[in-house]
């Protein structure tokens, strides 16, 4: 097999999931085999160069611009550790995945240390390679986008969505980060879903003392309690059924560095604890350890929970709380700062422009822009791109006129039908959860990247309502059935604006 | 493939999802480039060069666990492991009793080459 090659190119530049080029990825392994397997199971993801040796590797890294690497901690000519430190000196942010058939190596855990995305070991399993390169070119993403941090800079760099705007309420937010993003302390981000919160945790990382050094982000929400303790802490081999070898964990990983820890509302006793050490302390031990590990982490948390009623409903521990907010980011909803509309618009307009090669298109007419800075989205910032890149997309005339706005902005349906739920009797379509197929297929066509939280939220309303309608309204029995706490049911209930009634008849 | 073989090698192929065309294309592979790195382990072992020996034997270790990683494939480990300890009998012993097995496995690897 020939090394050192791209994989043939399209004649036309493919996309990838993530609505953007294809993403490369640099392969080093003296193994023939795992070059070729990577080049067949990866090609979906990833524009595949392959290199046999360090030297070639180094020589490609240098040539190209990688997303991600792959690399084989033994090759022939260089001790992988080494080609790491160089591909870190070359570019620090990209990520890099050791590759090693003696998964609790020594190399591999000091490789881990020094800021290594992740390793894996081999013999390769094609689905858990494939995903883990796709959260590295995520991480990738995550970590290289530059933002323009200058409230004043009227010619500013708009690569950011965030920076767009000069609502009072957005000047705070910018003041906000200018004065605490060098500040090395734990911050929390607050606000409504789809405000940006992440954008904020990556403009703190990015203009603080630590810009040079790993950003790690974890949805606390998405995993379960015992792999969430896992993922931040790491475990040691046999602390839990599966656990094959020793995994080191964020909090390790991303020793002098970042982590951003979203959700953090959703979390379980055990790990708030835990934290709550590290936030102290420093300290932790892995899962089923006994050592006592330090680490140099600045926490950035995020949550659109309302964590002062958690902790009054035993749900939060208040010595965490404190520590997280020290200081505190509140992001406002979008219909606080309507006065951004027309700019953000023209932002998100040139960016789908740009991205689904529409050079034709001119704009938008004066009555598609009246509607839409007169909407008051629910759905934030998130949704509005979401509503442009569609009216992008569906136009065929080189002008969006109200008539290619969804139905909620032109006022063909009102916006009280298209809140979520406004009791616990909701439509008909929507406790039947039949919805979720145009849903996916919608995000699908916008080219959302927020397909998976956008049906979660779905299915999880569903849920919640399904069973509230079997226990009569009842929180406690259906906090129960859920198997959720009930300051959780309750947080969720605000959340989706459910509105019990236990006078009316809950119908399907 | 046939279904003797799938069975043989079935951890192999959810490893690599089931995909009977990948693992017939790393078999082609492997079975061109481990002969080379066996005849290598032994002139090595047989020439007391136990650093290049325990190089090699992680290479041919590598390889080999793409199709299995239990017996003999992970009999290479305390070979390498005595290579690098600079332990020449132990590693002489090693390399003489997995030798007919490892002959056996690039055989049967070789047999899925269509």
């Amino acid at each position: 097999m020939p090394t050192g090659a791209t994989l043939p190119q399209p004649t036309s530049t493919p996309l990838s999931k993530w609505s953007k080029a294809m993403p490369n990825l640099l392969v080093i392994d003296d193994d023939r085999t795992i070059l070729a397997l990577a080049e067949k199971a990866l090609s979906p993801i990833a524009d595949i160069t392959t290199a046999a040796s360090a030297a070639e590797g180094l020589a490609e890294l240098r040539r190209g611009a990688y997303d991600a690497v792959l690399l084989d901690i033994q090759l022939p000519d260089q001790n992988g550790l080494a080609v790491y430190c160089e591909i870190r000196e070359h570019d620090r942010r990209i990520p890099v995945i050791f590759m090693t058939v003696e998964a609790a190596s020594n190399t591999a855990i000091e490789a881990m240390q020094l800021g290594a995305f992740d390793y894996i070991a081999k013999p390769l399993h094609v689905e858990p390679l494939r995903d883990l390169v796709e959260k590295a070119i995520e991480q990738r993403q995550i970590s290289s986008v530059p933002v323009a941090i200058s409230a004043d800079d009227e010619g500013g760099d708009q690569s950011a969505e965030l920076f767009i705007g000069r609502s009072p309420a957005m000047l705070d937010v910018f003041k906000a980060i200018g004065k605490v993003a060098k500040q090395d302390v734990p911050i929390l981000i607050r606000g409504e879903s789809g405000t940006g919160k992440e954008l904020v945790a990556r403009a703190l990382f990015q203009y603080s003392h630590r810009s040079d050094e790993t950003f790690l982000a974890v949805n606390c929400a998405a995993l379960p309690d015992n792999l969430l303790e896992s993922e931040l802490f790491g475990h040691e081999k046999g602390a839990f059924t599966g656990a094959e070898s020793r995994r080191i964990g964020k909090f390790e990983q991303c020793n002098g560095g970042t982590l951003f820890l979203d959700e953090i509302g959703d979390m379980a006793p055990s790990v708030q604890a835990k934290v709550l050490r590290v936030l102290q302390e420093q300290r932790f031990e892995r899962v089923g350890g006994n050592k006592e590990l330090t680490t140099d982490v600045r926490i950035i948390a995020a949550t659109n929970r309302p964590l002062e009623q958690m902790v009054q409903d035993g749900d939060y521990r208040e010595d965490l709380l404190y520590r997280l907010n020290g200081v505190t980011i509140e992001l406002p909803p979008l219909r606080d700062r309507l006065s951004d509309v027309p700019s953000l618009i023209r932002f998100f307009l040139a960016q789908a422009k740009k991205e689904f090669n529409k050079p034709d298109l001119e704009g938008l007419s004066p009555e598609a822009v009246d509607l839409l800075t007169a909407y008051v989205w629910p759905g934030n910032v998130r949704q509005l791109r979401a509503v442009i890149r569609r009216c992008v997309l569906d136009t065929v005339m080189p002008v969006i006129t109200p008539d290619t706005l969804p139905d909620e902005i032109t006022g063909t349906v009102s916006v009280a039908e298209k809140t979520p739920v406004d009791d616990a009797t909701p439509k008909q379509e929507s406790v039947a959860g039949s919805q979720l197929p145009q849903l996916v297929r919608r995000l699908l066509d916008e080219r959302s990247t927020n397909i998976y939280a956008e049906a979660m939220e779905y299915m999880e309303r569903f849920v919640i309502l399904k069973v509230l309608q079997a226990t009569d309204g009842n929180q406690s029995q259906a906090a129960e059935m859920l198997g959720i706490t009930r300051g959780k049911l309750r947080d969720r209930i605000n959340s989706y604006n459910i509105v019990l009634k236990s006078d009316v008849l809950v119908e399907e | 493939m046939n279904e003797s073989q799938r069975q043989r090698f079935s951890d192999a192929l959810v490893r690599v999802a089931g995909d009977e065309e990948i693992l017939e294309m790393l078999a082609k592979i492997a079975a061109e480039d481990a002969p080379g790195l066996m005849s290598q382990l032994d002139d090595y072992v047989k020439q007391s060069e136990l650093a290049e020996a325990a190089r090699v034997g992680h290479a041919l270790k590598g390889l080999l666990s793409t199709f299995e990683t239990g017996e003999p494939t992970c009999e290479l480990q305390p070979l390498i492991d005595a290579a690098r300890a600079g332990d020449q009998s132990t590693v002489t012993s090693v390399h003489s009793a997995i030798q007919p097995d490892l002959n056996q496995l690039v055989s049967e690897i070789d047999a899925l080459v269509g």
